[in-house]
């Protein structure tokens, strides 16, 4: 019943459905909301739900706690199968995810911030919820407003994982430890399902000065 | 492999300029969208484009968004314009739902939609089917006045059975369906199934066809279309070959003329010619010699 203390919530009765009415609903507290894009759902080969996000205070997903990043797989009922929360191995804040034919899932996320460098990872967890492996990428700091971050995450031809970065003044220490350098463009990597870097489409000249009109760039770029 | 001029190719494609200028584009089930604003004296408009394999615009919707200023000797009392904020489509083989959050209201196809007054934001989606047939909008109240871009957030997925996987955050107050949920004042999130109520409704508006000559047929260098529409408004002529591929594409305004299109440089075989006007359009098969 714990949980119940920390969800915060009141349902009310009130009659104004017309088009859709629910079957169920999950509810979390003190979510993170990004400026930019973000992922929050995704669907498995089986018709199992990913949700991703972060919860700023100590939260229930179902009866699992949560406090800070998780990514947890429901079936189409709302039952829960498994939840990936941060803990003291990984510090997870999940930006983008997908799922690959096998039910993998990848996830683009943030594991540590501070005032020189953003940490980023491409980790990989098994259809179990089982971490295969974590691939980190460093990038300095800037400060700036329009400041280097994570921008897609994709799968194309079944198994080709596509990363991509705005950098602003910045640059990418890649997991070898060599260095990337992009500044004010987008970069991109191709992984395998083994998380090892197979192509480096970088960099791409920043097109618009507003980078959120460019969100979907592997996208539009792969859509060939 | 990618290449930077691919993404240079489809740059070019979309950002088309003025008013059919493409915000940003999305790719949902091997098909893809964008999303266009155009910002008048009166209005704050969102359409809605869908493209063909060839990049070309199959079809367009347009969301009317409102604006609505103070009389001059009020200057203080109203200030209502339409804000739409991050906008996405997803789509399965039958149907496309487009989702997003706004403020103030909005109509399309003589529905309107409105936030619980002027300065929330509430959130929103729409059924179409693939021909861009609507069906229905569901609106989400929310009742916390808050920045359309940091505070609000929406996501979507389709069930097999076509039932809606959703995620949404909110400030204060959503209401969702039939019940009202309430939040200690932080940001708070749901996730949740949503089931279509009135499966098997037919769509409010529909594609309508209309028939043109086509001659000779078939025809060898060239081939006359003769066209006679009610409306004078602007109409495209394509010929498609049997995959489907676009092989010719004109714009025209005069809607009662007879057009002569040079096919001269496409190969022999069968060929259809599409013309559409709006969500008029009609089809006669070609044969090229």
């Amino acid at each position: 019943m714990k949980y119940i203390l920390f969800t915060l919530f009141v349902c009310i009765n009130y009659v104004n459905a017309q088009n859709l009415s629910r079957v169920w609903v999950k509810s979390l507290n003190e979510t993170t909301v990004r400026w930019g894009e973000q992922d929050y759902l995704k669907l498995d080969s089986d018709g199992n739900i990913i949700v991703g996000a972060f919860a700023r205070i100590p939260s229930y997903i179902d009866t699992v706690s949560v406090n800070g990043g998780f990514i947890a797989k429901f079936t189409p009922d709302g039952q829960l199968i498994w939840c990936i929360k941060s803990d003291s191995t990984l510090n997870l804040d999940p930006k983008f995810f997908e799922i690959d034919i096998n039910n993998n899932v990848y996830v683009f996320s943030g594991i540590d911030y501070n005032l020189d460098f953003i940490t980023t990872a491409l980790i990989k967890l098994n259809s179990n919820g089982e971490k295969q492996w974590v691939k980190t990428f460093k990038y300095k700091n800037s400060g700036f407003f329009y400041e280097s971050e994570m921008v897609s995450l994709e799968i194309r031809e079944l198994e080709k994982i596509y990363l991509a970065w705005y950098l602003d003044i910045a640059y990418l220490v890649l997991p070898s430890g060599d260095t990337l350098h992009a500044s004010n463009k987008y970069h991109i990597l191709e992984f395998d399902t083994n998380g090892t870097i197979t192509g480096n489409f970088t960099p791409i000249e920043q097109c618009v000065l507003n980078d959120y009109k460019l969100m979907k760039i592997i996208t539009i770029i792969t859509y060939q | 492999m990618l290449q930077v001029a691919d993404f240079q190719y489809w740059y070019d494609k979309i950002f088309l300029g003025n008013e059919n200028s493409i915000y940003t584009s999305t790719i949902s089930n091997d098909t893809a969208y964008g999303f266009g604003y155009l910002d008048t004296l009166t209005d704050n408009n969102l359409f809605i484009v869908k493209f063909n394999d060839d990049f070309e615009k199959e079809w367009v919707r347009k969301y009317k968004g409102y604006k609505e200023f103070p009389l001059p000797q009020f200057p203080s009392t109203l200030r209502c314009v339409t804000d739409f904020g991050k906008v996405k489509i997803i789509s399965n083989n039958n149907d496309i739902y487009v989702y997003g959050v706004f403020k103030y209201k909005f109509s399309i196809e003589g529905s309107i939609f409105y936030t619980p007054d002027s300065s929330k934001i509430s959130y929103f989606i729409s059924k179409f089917d693939k021909l861009g047939n609507y069906f229905w909008t569901e609106v989400f109240e929310s009742y916390e006045e808050t920045d359309i871009l940091n505070y609000s957030s929406f996501d979507l997925e389709i069930l097999d059975d076509g039932s809606l996987i959703c995620f949404l955050v909110f400030k204060s107050e959503v209401q969702i369906c039939d019940s009202l949920f309430m939040c200690n004042g932080a940001v708070n999130s749901l996730f949740m199934r949503l089931k279509e109520t009135n499966v098997g409704l037919k769509p409010v508006t529909e594609n309508q066809t209309f028939t043109f000559e086509v001659y000779p047929n078939p025809a060898h260098n060239s081939v006359l279309v003769n066209i006679n529409l009610e409306n004078n408004k602007e109409f495209s002529i394509q010929i498609f070959d049997i995959t489907g591929r676009c092989v010719l594409k004109e714009n025209h305004k005069n809607s009662k003329q007879i057009i002569i299109l040079n096919i001269s440089k496409l190969k022999t075989g069968l060929y259809f010619i599409k013309i559409q006007e709006d969500k008029l359009y009609g089809i006669q098969k070609l044969i090229k010699i």
